[in-house]
């Protein structure tokens, strides 16, 4: 997934069940890009401090 | 007459040198004169408030008063539900719906005596930022008609600030309690997180929500917080305390108290205009002059509190009003619904991402708790705007000095610390560790016997 660039604003309400006019889903553009820079902040914290909450597949058991 | 605390209006009541009746109505008198241009009140419910009125006097005059909210004019943001009274959260989606009985806080309130006033104004559904495409037009900043209240309690501090009501409930989910206490210098407190208990409060996000107490001082939040706290057993994250005792610890003064600023939220990360930081150093000379040791303190970076708080609040508020919003679109104000739909683009892996940064936050807050006894910012960092200039988008561009405080759920309170080169009020934020709530209201009590800016009032309601 965050190799993949994201799909366009109007493309993911679409699927999440939203049909808007252009007009909104044009302005809905900018605000998604707002909102991407703060998910940006965002990233899943180490491994090491959660090592009780992370999931390993690689980890022996 | 007004403006009035609630502590003088129930010394008033003991001495018989005022009724509970007279007060009512010249809170009515005054919202008659005042509210066409404030829009605070979305319902005045005059039958009701001489009712509660005239029986808290009885009460009062057989000696059997229910304790210092007895006979205190209120009102409540209208998204606490009451009974028999319409609840809108200022919605089209809501108008009409009349609940068949009060929010725990509002019952609370009412079996302490309050006189219930009226419904006051919320941003749709108390998501923050001004509508101007709903039945009910935005509440006006009293000290300027054409500026922002803040919000989104945006009618119960104009209320308040305006002498409309000595006291009224908000809301406070990224800071909708702290911004228009700050923008209309009242005060006002968020609780911590459980502490009031929020059924029958519509919610906004419920992971970040909190009911709370916005009042003239620290003095009367603490009256009113007494009365709002307890268990509650529909609210999932109720604490199950109650705040019994507050008001009579506000004395205990700040000498010895370390005060940590957390200078680099407002001097850097979401940089105050001049006014408001003269204000707060004014403010922290104050502190200091009492015997409070004040010194900086480093936290992560405001703009990772924001996008904690702003993902998470989007993200929680879709998934409330997603089965309306996919049917009902065009009924929603276009502020609201173009923000909140926006939480549709926020997936999983994003909301958990946010709630486990949320857990490393408070850690980092719990461990400044550590050295510090309350930490201080400003609470907003300007003056009020011009209402139809606030930014549309700015809960995803700007840092959010209140938010960090919705973060962790920890008490922290809004009040007066001046004007601003606008002749605006300006405002400080104090915060403190979980269940503080008793020691921030203290540290701004102490501010407020040594200040006079909270007892200042706009000139409109002069008179």
């Amino acid at each position: 997934m965050p190799d993949q660039p994201q799909p366009p604003v109007a493309e993911i309400l679409r699927r999440a069940g939203y049909d808007l006019p252009a007009g909104t889903l044009a302005d809905l553009g900018h605000a998604h890009a707002l909102l991407q820079t703060m998910l940006a902040r965002l990233a899943p914290p180490a491994p090491e401090a959660e090592p009780a909450t992370v999931f390993r597949p690689e980890a022996p058991r | 007459m007004m403006p009035m605390s609630i502590a003088e209006a129930a010394s008033a009541f003991r001495a018989r040198s005022l009724s509970p009746v007279e007060l009512a109505k010249e809170c009515l008198a005054r919202i008659a004169r005042l509210d066409t241009q404030l829009h605070a009140f979305v319902a005045v419910t005059e039958e009701r408030a001489l009712a509660d009125a005239r029986a808290a006097e009885a009460r009062i005059g057989r000696g059997e008063a229910r304790g210092p909210l007895d006979g205190i004019p209120f009102a409540h943001k209208d998204i606490v539900g009451t009974a028999g009274i319409a609840t809108t959260s200022c919605s089209r989606v809501m108008q009409g719906q009349v609940p068949a009985r009060d929010a725990h806080a509002a019952a609370r309130l009412a079996e302490a005596g309050t006189v219930l006033l009226g419904k006051l104004t919320t941003h749709e559904f108390a998501l923050g930022g001004p509508s101007f495409d709903l039945p009910w037009p935005p509440a006006r900043n009293p000290w300027d008609t054409a500026r922002f209240t803040g919000g989104s309690s945006s009618g119960s501090a104009a209320a308040i600030a305006a002498g409309l009501v000595l006291a009224a409930t908000g809301s406070d989910t990224l800071g909708s309690i702290r911004s228009p206490a700050h923008f209309c210098g009242i005060t006002g407190l968020k609780p911590t997180y459980g502490l009031v208990g929020r059924s029958g409060v519509f919610p906004l996000a419920q992971s970040l929500d909190h009911v709370g107490p916005m009042a003239r001082s620290a003095e009367d939040c603490a009256l009113l917080l007494e009365a709002m706290a307890g268990a509650d057993p529909e609210d999932p994250a109720s604490a199950g305390r109650d705040a019994a005792g507050v008001a009579g610890t506000l004395g205990g003064g700040v000498k010895g108290l370390r005060i940590g600023v957390v200078r680099h939220f407002h001097e850097r990360d979401n940089r105050a205009s001049p006014g408001v930081l003269a204000n707060l150093e004014a403010a922290l000379n104050v502190f200091r002059g009492l015997g409070a040791e004040v010194r900086d303190v480093t936290l992560p970076p405001l703009a990772d509190w924001h996008a904690v708080g702003a993902t998470i609040m989007l993200a929680e508020a879709h998934a409330i009003h997603a089965p309306w919003l996919r049917t009902r679109f065009a009924q929603y104000g276009a502020l609201f619904r173009e923000r909140v739909v926006l939480g549709a683009a926020i997936g999983s892996e994003a909301y958990l991402n946010a709630q486990r940064r949320r857990r490393a936050l408070c850690a980092a807050m719990e461990q400044a708790f550590r050295d510090h006894d309350v930490l201080v910012s400003v609470a907003q960092p300007s003056e009020a705007p011009e209402i139809g200039a606030v930014s549309r988008w700015g809960v995803l561009e700007l840092g959010s000095l209140t938010s960090p405080f919705n973060v962790t759920g920890g008490p922290a309170l809004s009040l007066p610390t001046g004007f601003g080169a606008g002749g605006l009020p300006t405002g400080m934020q104090i915060g403190g560790p979980a269940f503080a709530d008793a020691l921030v209201l203290c540290a701004a009590h102490a501010f407020q016997q040594a200040t006079d800016w909270h007892r200042r009032q706009p000139p409109m309601a002069a008179g």
